[in-house]
Order: C-alpha cells, then sequence, then structure tokens
C-alpha cells in the first residue's frame, strides 16, 4: 500500500471513529442522566449486557485508534527532529495497544455470556 | 521522492491565526488533553465495575480535587473537540466552505463549548 492510500485509510478512520464516539456519547449521557445515581451492583449489571459491554468496548477502541492518528498528525507538525519523532510514534503506538488490551480484559471480565 | 518537503514544521509564535485558526489549534490542544488523560480515565472505570471495592476507590478519586481540576478541563476539553468536530465533518461535505461562514462557525462552535462548558461545571459543583 503506497503511503498516500494509508493516509487515506487513516483520514477515514479518523473521521468513523468520530462519527461513532459522537453517537455512543450522546446515547450514553442521556441513558445514565435518565437512571440517575447509580450503585455498584446495576453499574456493574449494565456493563455486564453483552450489547453495552461490547459498544463500549468499540468506544474505547474508537478513542484510542481516533487519538493515535491525532496525536501522530500532531508530532509530524510540530516535532522536526526525525528520531525524536519516531522514538514517540512507537511510544503512542505501544501505549494505545497496552491500553486496548487492558480495556478488552477489563470488559471481558465482567462481560455475560 | 515527490514528498520530500513534507512534513511542514509550523513555528506557532510566528503565525497570525483567523478565528479559525484559533478554533482548529484548539481542537488540536483539547485532542492533546483528551489523550493525555485516556490513562488516568479509563483505569478509573475500568476499577469502577470490576468489583465493590474498586467502585468504592474510583468515587474516592471523583471526589478528590485534583481529579475534578482535572475534569473540569477535560469537559471543557472534550466540549470543543466534540463541537469543533462536528464543523470539520460538515466542512468535509463541502457545506460553509466561504471565509466568512468558516469563521463565522468557527466562532460559534468555540463559544457554545465555553459556554456549555460552564453551564456543565457549575451543574456538576
Amino acid at each position: 500500500m503506497t503511503a498516500r492510500a494509508l493516509g487515506l485509510r487513516t483520514w477515514l478512520l479518523q473521521r468513523l471513529s468520530a462519527l461513532y464516539m459522537a453517537v455512543y456519547t450522546v446515547i450514553a449521557l442521556f441513558w445514565l442522566y435518565l437512571s440517575g445515581p447509580i450503585d455498584f451492583v446495576a453499574w456493574q449489571e449494565l456493563l455486564a449486557h453483552p450489547l453495552i459491554n461490547i459498544f463500549t468496548q468499540l468506544f474505547i477502541y474508537s478513542l484510542l485508534a481516533h487519538a493515535w492518528i491525532g496525536v501522530k498528525d500532531i508530532f509530524i507538525d510540530y516535532v522536526p527532529n526525525t528520531r525524536l519523532r519516531f522514538v514517540l510514534f512507537i511510544t503512542i503506538s505501544l501505549l494505545q495497544i497496552i491500553l486496548a488490551f487492558w480495556t478488552f480484559m477489563a470488559f471481558y471480565g465482567v462481560v455475560r455470556l | 521522492m515527490n514528498n520530500k518537503s513534507r512534513p511542514k514544521h509550523l513555528n506557532l509564535f510566528k503565525v497570525r491565526l483567523p478565528i479559525s485558526g484559533i478554533a482548529s489549534i484548539l481542537h488540536r490542544l483539547s485532542g492533546l488533553l483528551l489523550f493525555l488523560a485516556t490513562p488516568l480515565m479509563l483505569y478509573i472505570l475500568t476499577i469502577s465495575f470490576k468489583n465493590n471495592s474498586g467502585f468504592e476507590q474510583a468515587k474516592l478519586y471523583l471526589d478528590s480535587m485534583w481529579v475534578k481540576f482535572i475534569i473540569l478541563i477535560l469537559i471543557w476539553s472534550a466540549m470543543h473537540h466534540f463541537l469543533a468536530g462536528l464543523r470539520y465533518l460538515v466542512i468535509d461535505m463541502d457545506v460553509g466552505l466561504s471565509k466568512n461562514s468558516a469563521n463565522l462557525s468557527a466562532l460559534l462552535v468555540s463559544v457554545l463549548a465555553l459556554v456549555l462548558s460552564i453551564i456543565i461545571i457549575i451543574g456538576v459543583l
């Protein structure tokens, strides 16, 4: 894949993840607002529901991918040193992968299958 | 290589920005702040539903002054990033491209984000 096509793919991923997060956020905030204060049992019960569990995981993966692309663009624009930029790029890539794994383990641990 | 001139490095202190440029840099700044806060917020979220003591621990974190302060900043960041991001999605569809309407919409989302954040922050406190 050429560099330009790769750029187009991240551009698209940036938009799709943004749209997903926007829709999820509005629905989730509305839902939580309507349900009012919540105790631990109800909170875990909510996130144990397979669909809510998956949709919430998808939100976090979208966020991690979206942030990865955005921060990468910031580095490209403001970090002139090629080596430093490469180190930063590897660092945020690893960080997002670790956070994704962390998210998966946490959500997989409570999902009611 | 035809992309030898890329990437361009911008000295932000030498650039005079129009309002759409200010909204754009705030979009970046707010995005960066949200990125930086992600590990902490993700940590608090994941312990909150793990078990009862994690839930209590999460409540303690959210009640602490330093997390409250971070959340204040995140409320504005999320609000600005959300509204300015929606504006970009509209602009991507070739709507509001003229200089005047681009500046007007930039002003609108920036002010709206600030006002809504203040309302939410007052409501939360």
